[in-house]
């Protein structure tokens, strides 16, 4: 499979690389202080995180696929169906945020990369090896490093719209972490909706963005039950 | 009924979202050529709101610590309270650097004293409400920070708010995925691993602390 092969970004975890490539391009955009300059800057950032996120769903279709054949003596093989479940709502989320993101380049201006030029491949060099939790870890870690490049990419972004988006998306990516992180933890198991409800695990795929009606806003509240004292 | 269930004004607004939409509102996108720093209000406006959710879960260990009877879910407030505790470090933690923010910038802070909380008129004490009332609070937080980031005209603000945002989103979906049923507490892991439910109150580090997610270590890969 060619998304296997070997290569130099192999040696990086997903979150690690994710947060270098989004490192250099601050860099970049700290350099130009004028305003074309913050303006090319910020299509350098967004244009990092684009790069990100097509890389999320790639690695996200690589763990789908395993999950609909777990290999027999895979340990945790009774979880890879709702492993596939929410890897699947996941994934579609980050392929709203790459639209999302994309739109963003082109009205600023810029060139959003093309996806087809975003080639993600499997860690070789830490031990992974094809199974249902070490595709959730390397989910869980991707996220982490994602949400993490989202919030410092705020210390640059200098449009403001920009900057709501990166807020948004973060805000998702940090869900998507901490639900997988529970469950790699042992803390969390999937509950009885768990299938059912899936896409519950996460509502939205942004938090807020001025204008949307389908944003976590539109979330409605819980509302409160009384006791039943039979 | 003690303090803690009186209603207020506020409390029928919506508690702290209310407050930070309406001083958004009034802030404006334009930059202010002279004059205060224009991020003080908004700022002011999100530290208000880490008092409310302060006081919030405050509200919320009187029920965790003392159930009603007949309460079928008892049995669990033992762990949220540990859990509701947490977070209200975390809020704590938020406030002190929202505070830190407003001062470097040339502004005062608001005080905890001055922010009053009620929780809303229809919330009756059971553990079922407690977890109701944080993930509505935790939802709405986590939409103010996002919309206040585009209200906000320095990138150091935007960078406080969104590090801090990613923090409510946390608490909200485990709420959320929990009150829906979709995820539940393994109670032998919940024992071992109940510290890691949430497990820092910032996205990206913020000051010179171990703070931030950034200071959570990575899975290792295994054969199993």
């Amino acid at each position: 499979m060619s998304n296997d092969e070997v290569s130099r970004r192999d040696t990086l975890s997903t979150g690690a690389a994710l947060l270098a490539g989004v490192g250099a391009a601050l860099a970049v955009s700290a350099i130009g202080r004028e305003a074309e300059a913050q303006g090319a800057g910020d299509v350098s950032v967004l244009n990092t995180l684009l790069r990100a996120e097509y890389e999320a769903q790639q690695a996200y279709d690589l763990a789908i696929g395993y999950f609909g054949a777990p290999a027999m003596d895979d340990p945790a093989r009774s979880l890879a169906p709702a492993a596939s479940l929410v890897a699947t709502h996941y994934r579609s989320q980050h392929a709203d945020h790459g639209a999302r993101l994309a739109r963003l380049i082109t009205s600023l201006q810029g060139t959003p990369i093309a996806q087809s030029t975003v080639i993600f491949n499997l860690p070789t060099a830490m031990n992974f090896t094809r199974t249902t939790k070490n595709f959730l870890r390397l989910a869980c870690n991707a996220e982490k490093g994602a949400a993490i490049a989202y919030t410092n990419a705020l210390k640059s972004l200098s449009n403001v719209t920009a900057a709501e988006l990166a807020a948004a998306i973060g805000g998702v990516e940090t869900q998507h972490f901490i639900v997988l992180y529970l469950l790699l933890k042992g803390v969390a198991t999937p509950g009885p909706a768990a299938t059912t409800m899936i896409t519950e695990i996460s509502p939205r795929s942004v938090v807020a963005i001025e204008g949307e009606t389908t944003d976590l806003a539109s979330v409605p509240d819980f509302t409160y039950t009384a006791l039943s004292m039979s | 009924m003690t303090d803690m269930y009186k209603l207020s004004r506020r409390g029928l607004l919506g508690g702290f979202a209310a407050t930070s939409t309406v001083t958004l509102a009034a802030c404006g996108d334009d930059p202010v050529p002279s004059g205060p720093n224009p991020d003080i209000t908004p700022l002011n406006a999100l530290l208000s709101a880490e008092y409310e959710a302060i006081k919030a879960y405050e509200a919320g260990a009187g029920v965790l610590r003392m159930p009603p009877t007949g309460d079928p879910q008892a049995a669990q407030s033992a762990p949220l309270l540990v859990i509701a505790m947490n977070w209200q470090n975390h809020h704590r933690a938020h406030a002190t650097q929202l505070a830190a923010a407003i001062t470097a910038i040339g502004g005062t802070p608001v005080t905890e004293a001055s922010v009053m909380f009620s929780v809303p008129t229809e919330f009756t004490p059971s553990v079922a409400n407690v977890l109701k009332l944080a993930c509505n609070k935790e939802r709405n937080a986590a939409v103010i920070y996002n919309r206040t980031v585009k209200a906000l005209k320095s990138t150091s603000s935007r960078f406080l708010a969104g590090t801090i945002e990613g923090d409510e989103t946390q608490h909200f979906i485990v709420l959320y995925a929990l009150l829906k049923g979709i995820v539940a507490a393994d109670a032998a892991g919940l024992i071992t691993n109940i510290g890691e439910v949430v497990p820092k109150p910032f996205v990206a580090q913020v000051g010179a602390e171990m703070n931030s997610l950034q200071s959570v270590a990575d899975f290792m890969f295994s054969a199993s």
